[in-house]
C-alpha cells in the first residue's frame, strides 16, 4: 500500500548522483583521496539541497571496506547498513530534540568509544542551530580535543545562529540552492525514469515553486504524480493552486484603470468560486515586478525569463501605467503576502489591499510633484533656483531625495505631516525681504542655508527672520512670531554661529541683531488656524493632500519661492 | 461518512482517490485549506480508507476500523494537535515512539496532526526526521488552516493536498439541507466558504450582538468587559469588527449593496459611515487588522478596547 | 451475557490484568477489560504494546461480549464479600454486577470497540522450555539502548535462524552488545529477525518464571504470540532494521585472557569507586600472567588493583566503561570468563569459559 516517494527513491548514494553541489563534492572528495577529512563539518544551506544526503554519503565514503575513498562500494555490509540506517558507528542525532547540556555531555563520553565495525564513528547532528547556549559549550571541549576516528557533521539550515567559537573548529561547507535549470534537468531524468510525460512549462513550473530545493522539487513532482502520469502546466497550476494568468491581468488591469468597484466584485467572485485567495500576493508581487520592469528595462525578454507573448502581454498592461504606481503597489502587495498568511479572512485582506492600491493610481514622482505644485503656484523662473535647494530646507526635502521615500508615503498616517509642506508656502507675507537683503548685498537665506549644513533646528528658526536693514553696522533681522521674548532670547545664544556663517559668506566680519517684528493685524491671523484653512482650499494643496493622503500642520514661508517669486 | 460525501471538495477528493485506487500512499500529506472547509474529515475519511476492512478505495464506515476510527477508539490511528494553543516536543517524541512499533491490527499506522502550524519551534524540528523517514507502515497526515506558518523544512517533506473554499453554490446547497438554520444568505455571505462557519447554529446571532455591542460601544455605553469575556471572544469580535469595516468600504467604493456580505445591513452601514471617506475608512481597517494580528500577544484588553474605539469613533457614527 | 463466577477467581483474574490497563490513556477503551464468553470465559487487556488475554473459569447463562472499565470492577471485586458475582449485559453496554445484598451498574463500552487481537494461528510457531527462554532474556536484556533517536536499539533481537538451527537473543546500545545463542528447538521455515520491546521482554521474562512448561510461541508479521499454558501473551514488535550484529563481532582476536568470573568483578568494581559517576572509565593493563584495574579522578584520587590471570600474549592496555565490564560480568554464567582482545582500541569479547552459549562484546574507550 505505502510507497516510496521520490525523495528518498532518488536519495543520491554517490557524490557523483548529487545534484548541483559542485564545490561541496569537489572539497570533500579532494579530502577524502589525500586522507585529509576534518574531524567537524558544518554542512549549511537551505532545506532539500542535500546537507543529510552527503553527510550520509561522506558517513558511507568514511566507512566503507574499500574506503576511505570517495567512490563508495555502495554493497559492502558497511555501506549498506548506513543506507538503511541501521549502522551502530552513524549515529544521526536531531539537534532540536537533544538540544540540552545533558545530551550533549552524553554525546561527549559517547564519542569516547571506540568504533565497533567501521573505520570512523560519524556522528550526524541535524539543526545543530537549535542547540542551547551551555549545549554548545559542551560541545566546544570536545571539538577542541577532537578524538580520532570520530567525525562529526553538523547541518543546519541557519548557520548564523552557531557561535563562531564552534564554526572556528568545524570546516564549513555551504550548500548552494540549485540553479532551476539544474533542477529541471533532474527533474526531467526522474520523470523519465519514473515514465511520466512532463511538458516542457510544466517542468519550468515545478522547477519555480521549489525555489532551488531538489527536494521540494520531487515533493511536488510526486504530488503531480498522484494527480496523473501526464503532467500539463494547466493540471500543475491547478494543483499547486496558482491563479491563471488571466485572473491576475484582469485584476491588475481594474487597478490601474482605477476601478474599485470592478476590483470588488472580481475578489467576491472568486470567493465565490473557492479559489484559494491566499495564493494571489504572491502572483501579484511576481506580476507587479514583471510590469516594473518591462517598463523600466529596454530589453526586458533578458531579465525575465518568459516567452515573448507574454512580455508583450505585460507591455500592453503597463502601457497606461506609470513606473512609480507600479513600484507603490508591488510595494502594497509585497505587504500583503507577508499579511495574508496570518489573517483568517484573506478576502478581505486582499480587498484593503486592492483598495489601497487604487489610491496609488496616478502616483509619479514626488519630484514632479513638487515641480507641479510649484509651478501651478505661479512662481515663474522656477528654473533658476536648483529644485534641490528649494527643497532641502525642509523634512520634506530629504523624503524626496532618498529611495523609500515615496514607498511610505503609501502608509496613511506617517508620511503625512511632512509631505504637507510643501504645500503650505505662503507667498503674499515676505515681499519686502528680498529687497532688502539684496540692498545689503547678503541673502539671509543664504545664510540661513549655510547655517543649515550644521545646525538644522536653528535653521529652522532663523528661516522665519525677514532682514529690516542695518542699524549701528549690524544686520537687522526680525521675527514675527507670537512670543518674541522667548524666541530671540534662544536665538541669541547661537548669535555667535549665525554671525560666523554670515560673515564667511560675505567674506567680511558681519554682524547681526534679532529684534520682534512690528506684526500687522492680518498677518497674525494667519499665523493661526485660519490660515491652514485658507490654504487648505487652494486646489493644488488640495491636490497634493489627495496625493499623500496628506493633512495640513503648519503654514511656513518657503524661501526659495519666496525669492524668486518676490522679485 | 466517507470521502466520497465530502462536500465540495471534489479535487482534494479527487487526488485522494486517485491514491487509494493506485494503492500509492506517500508517507506523509499535508491537508491544507481555510479553517471549517473539510480538512479534518477528510484526513479521518482518509485514514477510514486505508484501514478500512472491507471496500478498497474508500472508507465502507460500517466495518469495526471505520466504526473504531469515527469514535477515536482505533489503535493504530494516533490523534495529536488541536487541543492546546501548542503542540509540544513531548508529543512529538510519544507520536514517534507509537509509529516505531509494528502496526497493532496488521495494517497501516496512521498518524494524524491536527492544526499542525501549532506545533512549536523544537516540536517542529523534533518531527522532521520521523517526517523524512517514518518507521515502515506509516502514514502521516498533517492537517492545517495556514501552512505558510509551518517551517519550509516541514512542508518540503510534505506532499500537499489543497481545500479551496467551499464555492457559494456548493454552501447554499449544503445549507438547504438543513431547514433549522435561519438567514440562509447571510450565512452563506458570512461564512465565506467554511462549511463548519456557515453550519454553526448561532452564526447570525453573533453577529447581531457583535452590532449592537458596537453601536453600544460607539456611544460609550459598553466596555471591553462587557464585549470580551475571554481571548476567543476578542478574536471573533475584531473578525466582525474587520468585516463590518470592510462593508462601509465595499459600499462607498462600490457605490452598490451588491458588494456587501452583511447583506441584511445596508442601510445600517451606509446611516453608520456615511460621513467618512473612503481613505480614512481604509485607514481604520489597517489598524483593526494590525491589531487582530497582534492579540497573537497577550494585550491589555483595555487598552486595545480603547485604541480600538477610537479608530472606530473617527469614521463611525 | 451472562455470567456467573467465583470472586476468587475473578479477582485472580483481574490482578494479572491490572498492570497493563491505562487509566491515563486517550483512548478510553484501554482502560477497559474485554470480558467475553461464548465457548469459554476471557479477560483481555492491552495498552497496545501488549496484550494479554487469559481464561476465567465462569458458568455461562448467556453467551456474550463487552468491555468493562478494570480498575472498578477490581475494586468492587475486592471488597464483596459474597463468594460468587453474576455479570450481566443489559441496554447500551450497562454492566450489572450482583453479589448477595449488593448490585452495581457500571457503564461498558461495547465489545466492538475493543482492538482485534492478531490470529492466534496466523504464523509460524516455535515451543521454548520456560528456563531457557528466561535465561537467554536475562541474559541479554541488560544491553539494550534506551534512545529517542533509536528505537530499534530499544528492544531486544530475537532472531531465529533455520539455517544455522540457531535461536539468538542481541541486546546493544551501540557500545557493547550482549548476545545469547541456542541450537533452535524444532524448526521453522523462514528466518525471523524480531525486534522485541524491552517492556513485552520484561514482562515476558517475568511470566516465564511463573509458569515451568514449555512456552509456545507463533510469530505473525507484526506481532509474538507467547503461550504460556493457558495465557496469551501478545506483543507488537519494532518496526524497522536492526544493526547487523554479526558484523560488530570480532572473528579474530587472538589475545586470550582466562580469569575467575567473581575475582574479576570484584577488581573491577573496585578499581572502579573513585571512577567519574556516569561513564566509570577503567584502565586495564595486561601483561603475562598479570592484569591491573586502575581509574582516577582528579577530584578524588585513584585506584589500583592487581589480578593474577592467565594470559600469554604480548602486553596491552586497553580503557573500558567499568559499568559496562561489571554488566557483562555478572551477566554471564559459569565460574570462569575469558576476554579475547586484539588492540586497545578494537571490540573485546567476554564470554563465559569454553562455552559458545553466551557472551559480550565491548568496546573500549579513550582513556
Amino acid at each position: 500500500m505505502s510507497y516510496l516517494v521520490l525523495a528518498r527513491k532518488w536519495r543520491p548514494l554517490s557524490f557523483s548522483e548529487l545534484v548541483g553541489q559542485d564545490s561541496v563534492v569537489r572539497t570533500l572528495t579532494n579530502a577524502l583521496e589525500q586522507g585529509r577529512v576534518a574531524h567537524a563539518y558544518v554542512f549549511s544551506g537551505p532545506r532539500g539541497v542535500g546537507k543529510t544526503t552527503t553527510a550520509r554519503i561522506l558517513s558511507r565514503a568514511l566507512n566503507c571496506e574499500k574506503g576511505p575513498t570517495p567512490t563508495p562500494c555502495g554493497v559492502c555490509p558497511a555501506c549498506t547498513a548506513i543506507t538503511e540506517g541501521s549502522a551502530v558507528d552513524v549515529i544521526e542525532i536531531d539537534g532540536a530534540s537533544n538540544r540540552g547540556i545533558n545530551e550533549i555531555r552524553e554525546l561527549r563520553e559517547a564519542v569516547r568509544y571506540a568504533p565497533s565495525s567501521g573505520k570512523y564513528k560519524v556522528y550526524i547532528i541535524d539543526e545543530v542551530h537549535m542547540l542551547t547556549k551551555e549545549a554548545f559549550n559542551a560541545l566546544l571541549k570536545t571539538l577542541e580535543e577532537p578524538p580520532a576516528h570520530v567525525v562529526f557533521i553538523f547541518a543546519t539550515t541557519s548557520p548564523k545562529n552557531i557561535p563562531v567559537t564552534v564554526l572556528s573548529r568545524c570546516q564549513h561547507l555551504s550548500f548552494r540552492r540549485i540553479p532551476k535549470a539544474r533542477i529541471m534537468e533532474h527533474l526531467a531524468f526522474v520523470s523519465e525514469q519514473e515514465k511520466v510525460t512532463i511538458t516542457p512549462g510544466a517542468l519550468e513550473m515545478l522547477a519555480r515553486v521549489s525555489e532551488g530545493s531538489v527536494r521540494d522539487s520531487l515533493t511536488v513532482l510526486d504530488q503531480a504524480m498522484a494527480f496523473s502520469m501526464d503532467i500539463r502546466e494547466e493540471d500543475l497550476q491547478a494543483m499547486l493552486g496558482l491563479p491563471e494568468r488571466g485572473l491576475l491581468y484582469e485584476l491588475a488591469g481594474l487597478l490601474l484603470r482605477g476601478d474599485r468597484a470592478g476590483i470588488l466584485q472580481m475578489i467576491q467572485n472568486l470567493s465565490d468560486a473557492g479559489h484559494d485567495l491566499r495564493a494571489f500576493p504572491k502572483e501579484l508581487v511576481s506580476l507587479f515586478r514583471n510590469l516594473m520592469v518591462v517598463k523600466i528595462a529596454e530589453r526586458p525578454a533578458s531579465l525575465l525569463e518568459l516567452p515573448e507573448d507574454e512580455i508583450l502581454d505585460l507591455k500592453a498592461l503597463a502601457e497606461e501605467s506609470e513606473v512609480e504606481e507600479l513600484t507603490l503597489m508591488l510595494n502594497e502587495f509585497l505587504n500583503l503576502e507577508g499579511q495574508i498568511r496570518s489573517v483568517t479572512m484573506p478576502r478581505y485582506l486582499m480587498e484593503l489591499s486592492f483598495i489601497r492600491a487604487s489610491f496609488l493610481k496616478g502616483s509619479t514622482s514626488l519630484q514632479s510633484i513638487l515641480d507641479r505644485l510649484q509651478s501651478g503656484g505661479g512662481t515663474e523662473g522656477m528654473e533658476s533656483t536648483p529644485p534641490r535647494a528649494s527643497v532641502s530646507r525642509t523634512p520634506k526635502g530629504r523624503t524626496a531625495g532618498s529611495g523609500p521615500g515615496p514607498a511610505q508615503t503609501a502608509a496613511p498616517e506617517t508620511a503625512s505631516e511632512p509631505e504637507a509642506r510643501p504645500a503650505a508656502s505662503p507667498r503674499n507675507d515676505a515681499g519686502p525681504q528680498a529687497k532688502e537683503t539684496s540692498a545689503e548685498s547678503l541673502s539671509w537665506n543664504d545664510v540661513v542655508r549655510r547655517v543649515d549644513q550644521t545646525n538644522h533646528p536653528l535653521a529652522i528658526k532663523l528661516s522665519q527672520g525677514k532682514v529690516e536693514g542695518t542699524h549701528g553696522g549690524a544686520l537687522q533681522v526680525a521675527f514675527a512670531v507670537e512670543n518674541p521674548d522667548f524666541f530671540i532670547g534662544s536665538l541669541r545664544r547661537s548669535l555667535q554661529e549665525v554671525e560666523k556663517a554670515a560673515s564667511e559668506l560675505a567674506g567680511r566680519k558681519v554682524r547681526v541683531n534679532f529684534v520682534a517684528a512690528e506684526v500687522e493685524e492680518t498677518d497674525r491671523v494667519k499665523t493661526g488656524a485660519e490660515l491652514r484653512n485658507e490654504i487648505s482650499k487652494d486646489p493644488i494643496v488640495q491636490s497634493a493632500i489627495e496625493i499623500f493622503d496628506a493633512k495640513v500642520v503648519d503654514v511656513r514661508p518657503l524661501e526659495g519661492l519666496y525669492e524668486n517669486g518676490g522679485n | 461518512m466517507s470521502l466520497r460525501q465530502i462536500l465540495g471538495q471534489e479535487k482534494a477528493v479527487r487526488i485522494l482517490k486517485g491514491i487509494l485506487e493506485r494503492k500509492a500512499v506517500a508517507h506523509c500529506y499535508l491537508f491544507a485549506g481555510e479553517e471549517g472547509v473539510g480538512k479534518d474529515l477528510a484526513a479521518r475519511e482518509f485514514a477510514k480508507a486505508l484501514l478500512c476492512g472491507r471496500v478498497a478505495g474508500d472508507a465502507c464506515d460500517v466495518c469495526s476500523a471505520c466504526r473504531r476510527i469515527d469514535s477515536g477508539q482505533h489503535p493504530d490511528v494516533h490523534v495529536m494537535g488541536g487541543e492546546e494553543r501548542q503542540i509540544k516536543i513531548d508529543q512529538v517524541r510519544d507520536l514517534g515512539e507509537a509509529l516505531s512499533k509494528k502496526s497493532f491490527e496488521g495494517g497501516l499506522k496512521v498518524a494524524i496532526v491536527r492544526e499542525a502550524e501549532t506545533m512549536n519551534q523544537a516540536a517542529a524540528n523534533a518531527f522532521l526526521k520521523t517526517l523524512e523517514e517514518p518507521p515502515a507502515q506509516s502514514i502521516i497526515i498533517l492537517v492545517s488552516a495556514r501552512p505558510d506558518l509551518l517551517p519550509d523544512t516541514i512542508r518540503s517533506r510534505a506532499q500537499m493536498v489543497r481545500f479551496y473554499p467551499l464555492s457559494r453554490t456548493d454552501l447554499m446547497a449544503a445549507l438547504a439541507a438543513d431547514s433549522a438554520l435561519d438567514q440562509q444568505e447571510l450565512r452563506a455571505s458570512l461564512a465565506q466558504g467554511r462549511l463548519a462557519r456557515a453550519l454553526e447554529p448561532t452564526l447570525c446571532q453573533s453577529r447581531d450582538t457583535f452590532l449592537e455591542g458596537l453601536r453600544q460601544a460607539l456611544r460609550d455605553t459598553a466596555d471591553a468587559d462587557q464585549l470580551w469575556k475571554d481571548r476567543d471572544d476578542i478574536d471573533e469580535w475584531f473578525d466582525m469588527a474587520i468585516l463590518w469595516l470592510r462593508d462601509c468600504i465595499a459600499l462607498k467604493a462600490s457605490g452598490s449593496a451588491s458588494q456587501i456580505v452583511n447583506v441584511d445591513q445596508a442601510s445600517l452601514i451606509e446611516q453608520m459611515s456615511g460621513q467618512a471617506s473612503l481613505r480614512d475608512l481604509s485607514r481604520v481597517l489597517s489598524h483593526l487588522f494590525q491589531t487582530r494580528d497582534l492579540l497573537r500577544f497577550n494585550l491589555n484588553k483595555h487598552l486595545t478596547f480603547q485604541h480600538t474605539l477610537m479608530h472606530l469613533k473617527s469614521v463611525l457614527s | 451475557m451472562k455470567l456467573v463466577v467465583s470472586r476468587e477467581s475473578l479477582q485472580k483474574g483481574l490482578q494479572v490484568v491490572q498492570g497493563i490497563v491505562e487509566s491515563k490513556s486517550t483512548m478510553p477503551i484501554l482502560s477497559h477489560i474485554l470480558l467475553s464468553a461464548e465457548d469459554t470465559t476471557t479477560i483481555s487487556a492491552t495498552d497496545l504494546d501488549i496484550a494479554v488475554r487469559e481464561p476465567l473459569e465462569a458458568r455461562i447463562e448467556e453467551p456474550g461480549s463487552v468491555c468493562v472499565p478494570a480498575r472498578k470492577l477490581y475494586e468492587i471485586v475486592r471488597e464483596i464479600p459474597a463468594p460468587e458475582l453474576t455479570l450481566e449485559t443489559q441496554e447500551n453496554n450497562w454492566v450489572t454486577v450482583s453479589a448477595g445484598k449488593s448490585t452495581f451498574r457500571l457503564i461498558g463500552l461495547s465489545d466492538e470497540d475493543f482492538p482485534t487481537f492478531p490470529e492466534v494461528n496466523a504464523g509460524e510457531a516455535v515451543e521454548f522450555p520456560a528456563f531457557e527462554l528466561h535465561d537467554m532474556i536475562s541474559r541479554t536484556l541488560y544491553a539494550t539502548g534506551d534512545s529517542d533517536a533509536r528505537y530499534t536499539l530499544n528492544g531486544l533481537m530475537f532472531h531465529l535462524n533455520p539455517e544455522k538451527g540457531t535461536v539468538t537473543f542481541v541486546g546493544t546500545d551501540g557500545h557493547r552488545l550482549a548476545v545469547a545463542r541456542k541450537p533452535m528447538p524444532g524448526q521453522i521455515r523462514e528466518e525471523r529477525k524480531m525486534i522485541l520491546p524491552k517492556k513485552a521482554a520484561t514482562e515476558v521474562r517475568k511470566l516465564t518464571e511463573a509458569y515451568e512448561s514449555p512456552v509456545h510461541l507463533t510469530l505473525t508479521p507484526n506481532h509474538i504470540v507467547f503461550r504460556f499454558e493457558d495465557i496469551l501473551f501478545i506483543t507488537r514488535l519494532i518496526e524497522g532494521s536492526y544493526p547487523n550484529y554479526e558484523q560488530v563481532i570480532p572473528k579474530n582476536n587472538e589475545k586470550r585472557m582466562t580469569v575467575g568470573r567473581d575475582d574479576m568483578l570484584g577488581a573491577v568494581k573496585r578499581a572502579s569507586l573513585v571512577g567519574r559517576e556516569k561513564t566509570f572509565p577503567i584502565k586495564m593493563e595486561l601483561r603475562e600472567g598479570a592484569a591491573t584495574f586502575s581509574s582516577n579522578n582528579p577530584d578524588v584520587g585513584e585506584a589500583h588493583e592487581q589480578l593474577a590471570v592467565d594470559y600469554g600474549a604480548e602486553a596491552l592496555t586497553l580503557g573500558f566503561n567499568a559499568r559496562y565490564m561489571v554488566d557483562a560480568l555478572q551477566n554471564l554464567p559459569g565460574e570462569e570468563v575469558a576476554l579475547e582482545l586484539q588492540d586497545s582500541l578494537s571490540p573485546t569479547v567476554i564470554r563465559q569459559a569454553g562455552e559458545e552459549a553466551y557472551f559480550s562484546v565491548i568496546m573500549p574507550m579513550r582513556i
